[in-house]
């Protein structure tokens, strides 16, 4: 029974046959690809200027965003290894955080401490996002991931932002905390929007995370 | 008599990488590793010090190092320009919260720490970067991390930072020729979309040519 078959299904046959290989993660060429790209889309939402939203028009910007939908899209270790890589390729020198900054200078600024959590973050968010996408019924991916990226949000980038916000600027805890009040509804507005995307992508190229 | 219009001026686009002194003072042909190193100690000694003199002095070094090594001041200084807004609120925080000197302190460590950053991306290319990094990784060998691996991911990154600039500046107007400039979403999605069909393109390059074992 010869069928011709597209260059598609032969492909994802050829994939298929190691199903193990691509769950352990960052080992074939697509995985490569996956963390490289993730980290350009994190560095080209940092650069992006802060966007009015919503009837109000208050700028926001995206870089978190990036990283939550790394996390939501790549899952835990690829979602680390590309937020990582970001993360050192900055500090190394490139000029790929907020502002065109780049190099270890950003420790000694008031985001260190949310640049050096974006890794760990992806790495929760990424965990979280597996197991729904995995276990959850696609109508409840939406209302899922969104718990997913605000976690992360919650659980590691506003603590460390906050300590690296009293180091840094010689204030304290409790400054440091209501600093960073300002940055909450953004953040649920760009975790609801990280989200939906994720979802749509999970349904749109469900090879991306291995089910 | 219809008065033609004239043309909207096209967008000057924002140039991320390369954006290099020109000229081949003695910061552009020493090697890039050596430069990351002596940044990291300089930034280091700034932020362990944490003395109004010691932080002031670093500025004072900086711009007299750019001068000595050819690098117009007008591109180190350009960084300034682009980080006002974040340095006006570091001011107007540190004078309401700290007394003068801890502030004096404070933003000098700030700036001495940003522009040396700044000095090493004029002087140095991307890519000299990414070879940085691989020798890095070399010692978390053991636990797993292939050094090749994530150079090909940074080259990829590299590569993909236009690309994907390109898709959001795209994805900006078509949302706002739809009355849309204010959704989030309309202009989140084409670029995440985008990015994971560039993935999957570049995943299949590779495996075409054989990088998967790399």
């Amino acid at each position: 029974m010869m069928q011709p078959q597209s260059a598609d299904t032969v492909i994802s046959a050829a994939e298929s046959k190691h199903p193990q290989r691509r769950t352990r993660g960052g080992n074939s060429a697509q995985d490569i690809a996956l963390i490289g790209v993730f980290a350009a889309l994190i560095a080209v939402l940092a650069f992006a200027p802060p966007i009015p939203v919503g009837s109000f028009g208050v700028p926001i910007t995206l870089q978190t965003m990036g990283v939550a939908l790394t996390g939501l899209a790549l899952g835990p270790w690829r979602g680390l290894a590309a937020a990582g890589l970001y993360v050192v390729l900055g500090l190394l020198g490139l000029p790929i955080f907020a502002g065109f900054a780049g190099g270890f200078g950003v420790l000694a600024g008031p985001s260190a401490g949310y640049l050096l959590a974006f890794p760990i973050t992806a790495l929760v968010t990424g965990f979280i996002a597996r197991v729904v996408v995995r276990r959850a019924a696609p109508r409840w991916w939406v209302p899922l991931l969104f718990v997913a990226a605000i976690g992360g949000s919650i659980l590691v980038t506003h603590p460390a932002g906050i300590l690296g916000m009293s180091l840094n600027l010689q204030v304290s805890l409790q400054e440091a905390f209501f600093m960073d009040i300002v940055f909450w509804p953004g953040d649920v507005v760009k975790s609801l929007t990280a989200a939906a995307a994720a979802a749509l992508v999970h349904r749109a190229a469900p090879w991306i995370l291995v089910r | 008599m219809r008065v033609r219009r004239r043309p909207r001026r096209l967008r000057a686009r924002e140039q991320v990488l390369g954006r290099r002194a020109p000229g081949s003072g003695l910061l552009h042909r020493s090697p890039a590793g050596l430069k990351v190193a002596a940044l990291a100690v300089f930034t280091a000694v700034i932020l362990v010090v944490r003395e109004p003199v010691v932080s002031a002095g670093g500025v004072v070094l900086v711009l007299l190092t750019a001068l000595a090594v050819q690098v117009p001041l007008r591109m180190l200084l350009a960084l300034l320009r682009r980080l006002w807004l974040l340095l006006l609120v570091l001011i107007v925080l540190q004078m309401l919260l700290n007394d003068p000197l801890t502030a004096v302190e404070v933003l000098s460590r700030i700036l001495a720490a940003l522009l040396a950053a700044q000095l090493l991306i004029l002087t140095t290319e991307p890519v000299e970067l990414v070879g940085v990094l691989r020798v890095l990784l070399t010692p978390l060998k053991i636990f797993g991390v292939r050094p090749g691996r994530a150079a090909l991911a940074a080259l990829i990154m590299l590569r993909s930072i236009p690309f994907l600039a390109d898709q959001f500046h795209q994805a900006g107007q078509q949302a706002a020729a739809r009355g849309l400039e204010r959704s989030l979403r309309a202009r989140t999605v084409p670029l995440l979309l985008g990015a994971v069909e560039r993935a999957r393109d570049t995943g299949r390059a590779l495996s075409a040519r054989g990088i998967d074992q790399v």
